[in-house]
């Protein structure tokens, strides 16, 4: 019931329009960008066929095409979706429900109420991270769609669970540290000012990147690996940090401003 | 048994002194008046006892712990009112108390029947309506309810008649006393509301300038000395306007209201009777009634 009630104040604070907007925005781009990437492959392989439905047709049904095209739906449908949804959607969601808090009042009683801080950094996180996800899941869907009806076994060829799983968990990750480093700072503007800017800064670095490398990449194990061990010894600190800095007084003080 | 206790409690904002060297002790099981005017650290001290502000000097004890490092198992047993209630605008009243009401030891069904139960007795519509489009007194009464469903040992409210109406602060006075009844908790409730307030509290604080300028039952604070100073005068009819003029020429005696034939008077002069220095002035004089003062008139005569 307890989580159940949390969840459904979190429903009712969401715009649902705005949502679904975002959702199809995205999915139409990252479309758009899987199309772009299936013309370069048949560039590449040197073929010349008439109209998109024919060419993923025949792509799909190349035993050598195949797993490439299922990487690529992969890496943008899940992958490329998962990092923006969370830079995007999940992130600002995890951070803004701290203003949200504070305007509803929820926030005033929270630290009168017998509720632990660090637990609900966690839950909000948590909640930004099941909307990347939910989100990430159904533009997915949507994008491979056509691809499954034309050739269902694409699901199963290029796959990369372990990948998705250490994507899923950066997600996850990163949601809890920036939201624990709001906490820590007691709500300060300057935490979202200064991930709004990274963002923007990442976006211009990894622009020409992307260009450069292509979308039909895998990242190594290790790589992975290593990135989510950091990031969970991060997330560990941020989290502790959150009870040991939190200030009632300051956020009380915050409320008179 | 001790609920609340300051000693030497210093409040500084930047180098504002807002509660200056406060020490008091709040029993358990009573209900206690803060009193004072805007300004004079009341919400201050409110925070302080929450364990919202922490303390520049000084300590603050609720129930023995730290104020401001209480543990969850006694922040369980304490509730609080705010002048201003706010809740989740987008959900229901029972919503918002379920929510609320969360990391408490109560069940859905006990959240239910209390909130069905108490809002029959305040008066409050049960309805799926948004708490958003409530009105000021409707959400004061639903804040009310939050504090009551968790069945506090220790209420704090600021301001709890804020935005209600003459009947629903019946109910509320009622309600609350047959609450403090059944529990035996102690309560702190801060308001400007004098008349009520004297109706619940049986015990009170007076702050000025952050600092206690008295504290304990009303007619210990009040003692002899304000008991004494106001008396009513029933005048004979047609008496009135000679009476008025001669008791203004008589020392020790200012005409504090005047309503038809009751002039009320404090009289402060100690070198004789009332009624012989009446006497000597042969003044039209039917009945004599020493006025007992309550908060609002010792409020007033003492500017706290």
């Amino acid at each position: 019931m307890r989580t159940c009630t949390l969840l459904k104040k979190e429903l009712r604070s969401t715009d649902l329009k705005r949502t679904l907007a975002v959702l199809l925005l995205l999915t139409v781009m990252l479309g758009v960008i899987v199309i772009g990437q299936i013309g370069q492959m048949e560039k590449s392989k040197g073929l010349e066929i008439e109209g998109l439905i024919p060419l993923v047709v025949h792509l799909l049904q190349d035993k050598n095409s195949c797993p490439e095209v299922a990487k690529l739906l992969f890496n943008i449908g899940m992958g490329l979706s998962i990092i923006v949804y969370s830079a995007y959607i999940g992130l600002p969601y995890a951070l803004s429900s701290y203003e949200r808090i504070k305007v509803d009042g929820t926030l005033h009683h929270l630290m009168v109420m017998p509720v632990s801080i660090r637990k609900t950094v966690i839950k909000y996180a948590m909640f930004g991270f099941l909307k990347t996800m939910v989100m990430a899941t159904c533009t997915f869907f949507l994008l491979s769609l056509p691809f499954v009806l034309i050739n269902p076994r694409i699901l199963f060829i290029g796959t990369q669970y372990i990948s998705l799983l250490g994507l899923l968990l950066i997600s996850l990750l990163s949601i809890v540290i920036v939201t624990s480093l709001l906490w820590i700072f007691n709500g300060s503007k300057l935490v979202m000012s200064v991930y709004r800017w990274s963002l923007l800064g990442l976006l211009i670095v990894l622009m020409p990147m992307v260009k450069q490398i292509g979308f039909a990449i895998s990242i190594p194990i290790e790589v992975l690996l290593g990135a989510v061990l950091v990031l969970l010894l991060l997330a560990f600190t941020c989290v502790y940090s959150v009870g040991r800095y939190f200030d009632k007084e300051k956020v009380m003080l915050s409320f008179s401003k | 048994m001790i609920a609340v206790e300051t000693q030497e409690l210093v409040k500084t904002f930047k180098r504002h002194t807002v509660l200056d060297r406060v020490s008091l002790k709040i029993h358990a099981g009573k209900t206690y008046g803060l009193i004072g005017n805007n300004g004079v650290g009341k919400t201050t001290l409110i925070r302080c006892v929450l364990g919202l502000l922490k303390p520049t000097s000084g300590n603050i004890s609720v129930f023995g712990e730290n104020a401001y490092t209480l543990s969850d198992t006694l922040k369980q047993k304490i509730a609080v009112t705010y002048d201003s209630p706010m809740f989740v605008p987008g959900m229901s009243a029972l919503d918002n108390l379920l929510y609320f009401c969360m990391p408490y030891a109560v069940s859905k069904n006990e959240v239910q029947t209390r909130y069905q139960q108490y809002a029959s007795t305040l008066q409050l519509k049960v309805t799926d309506q948004r708490v958003g489009e409530y009105s000021l007194g409707m959400r004061q009464k639903l804040s009310i309810i939050r504090s009551l469903i968790t069945e506090p040992t220790l209420l704090v409210m600021d301001e709890p008649f804020n935005g209600l109406d003459p009947t629903s602060k019946l109910a509320l006075k009622k309600v609350l006393k047959d609450y403090q009844q059944t529990t035996n908790c102690t309560a702190l409730v801060s308001s400007h509301d004098l008349t009520n307030l004297q109706e619940l509290a049986n015990q009170y604080i007076f702050l000025k300038d952050g600092v206690v300028a008295a504290a304990g039952q009303l007619n210990e604070i009040l003692g002899d000395r304000v008991q004494s100073d106001l008396y009513k005068l029933t005048i004979e009819a047609g008496g009135i306007q000679h009476t008025c003029e001669a008791i203004k020429d008589i020392q020790g005696i200012v005409i504090v209201e005047q309503r038809e034939n009751v002039i009320t008077i404090r009289y402060t002069s100690h070198s004789g009777s009332l009624f012989q220095l009446l006497s000597e002035h042969r003044l039209p004089v039917l009945e004599i009634q020493g006025v007992h003062t309550g908060l609002e008139d010792l409020f007033a005569l003492e500017d706290y």
